[in-house]
């Protein structure tokens, strides 16, 4: 599951990264189902969500435990930047001499 | 297990005693007397199931270890249930400790987040660092800019704590070109770093690409 800081960058960009078990203030999960268009440039709005996981009690007895953490509710895509156009390549060593030696 | 509980009627067991009691103890007072010196005779002679509420679960070997428990564990018919805790708990450290040692390798992603455009932003030394957060203090990571267009190259960026500048590796090989260098700067737990590409790029961080990183703990 990928996390997002929830403030934007100054080019509205969110940084972000994998959840590896700590969420930093100000970051919140990404729901793997949710759609994310022109990730990660986007606005993001974000709330508190109660999960559940399975733990042991004192009694050896496996219950649920609810616990909270910020995660993305809604996430409307921004402007993706234009890629820049790739250079030309390099003509081969042959492509060369046939220049040189004005071959068609 | 179940704890008994009695009735309080005063028949949940039975008692047995010689059969030669009337002629051993004949009158009350040697009764008495054999009784108060500790010679009297008996056997508890079982549960009177009528005087119970609840039977409890027996204290016998069926319930506390038997001899297929003890031989799971490597012991003999003669262990007892402390043998067989003494036994786990040394089985618990050993496992303890092997798991510490063995090492664990953390996989994730990111999208980059600087685009072409932001080279004239008056932020784009702080927008092209990257900060990258890991749960445990790596040995070393493996960061892969992955390309996946003819004509543009991936690199793959190899450093551990103690690099503060490393050159990529892979594509350019160990090209000495200052814009596929990246800076290192380590958190005091080093369990975060961040990373700036050489001269001006945004070689960890640019929007075109998502990387893949690998850290081994």
């Amino acid at each position: 599951m990928q996390m997002l800081e929830i403030a934007a960058l100054s080019n509205g960009a969110h940084d972000n990264q994998t959840y590896n078990g700590t969420l930093p203030d100000g970051w919140a999960l990404v729901p793997d189902d949710m759609d994310c268009p022109n990730f990660p440039f986007g606005e993001v709005e974000a709330e508190e969500v109660t999960y559940y996981r399975e733990v042991i009690n004192d009694k050896g007895e496996a219950v649920k435990e609810s616990y909270t953490l910020m995660t993305v509710t809604k996430w409307t895509a921004g402007e993706m930047p234009e890629p820049t156009p790739l250079p030309e390549p390099k003509p081969t060593a042959d492509e060369l001499m046939d220049i040189l030696l004005g071959v068609q | 297990m179940t704890d008994g509980v009695i009735k309080g009627t005063g028949n949940s067991r039975y008692l047995k005693t010689v059969s030669t009691a009337p002629t051993t103890y004949p009158t009350y007072e040697s009764f008495i007397q054999a009784l108060a010196a500790g010679t009297l005779s008996i056997d508890l002679n079982g549960i009177n199931s009528t005087g119970w509420t609840t039977q409890g679960t027996k204290l016998n070997k069926a319930n506390l270890l038997t001899d297929a428990t003890a031989a799971l564990a490597g012991l003999t018919s003669s262990a007892t249930p402390n043998t067989m805790f003494a036994k786990l708990a040394n089985l618990i450290t050993s496992l303890d400790t092997e798991v510490n040692a063995r090492a664990t390798i953390e996989t994730g992603s990111y999208v980059g987040t600087v685009s072409p455009s932001d080279h004239s932003d008056p932020n784009y030394t702080a927008l092209r660092t990257k900060t990258l957060n890991f749960s445990g203090v790596p040995k070393f990571v493996l960061l892969f800019k992955n390309s996946l267009k003819q004509n543009d190259h991936g690199y793959v960026y190899i450093f551990t704590p103690s690099n503060i500048e490393v050159f990529v590796g892979g594509a350019y090989g160990s090209a000495n070109n200052i814009n596929l260098k990246i800076f290192c700067s380590w958190s005091a737990n080093q369990k975060s770093v961040t990373l700036t590409g050489g001269d001006i790029s945004a070689a960890t961080n640019d929007s075109l690409y998502t990387y893949t990183y690998h850290s081994l703990m």
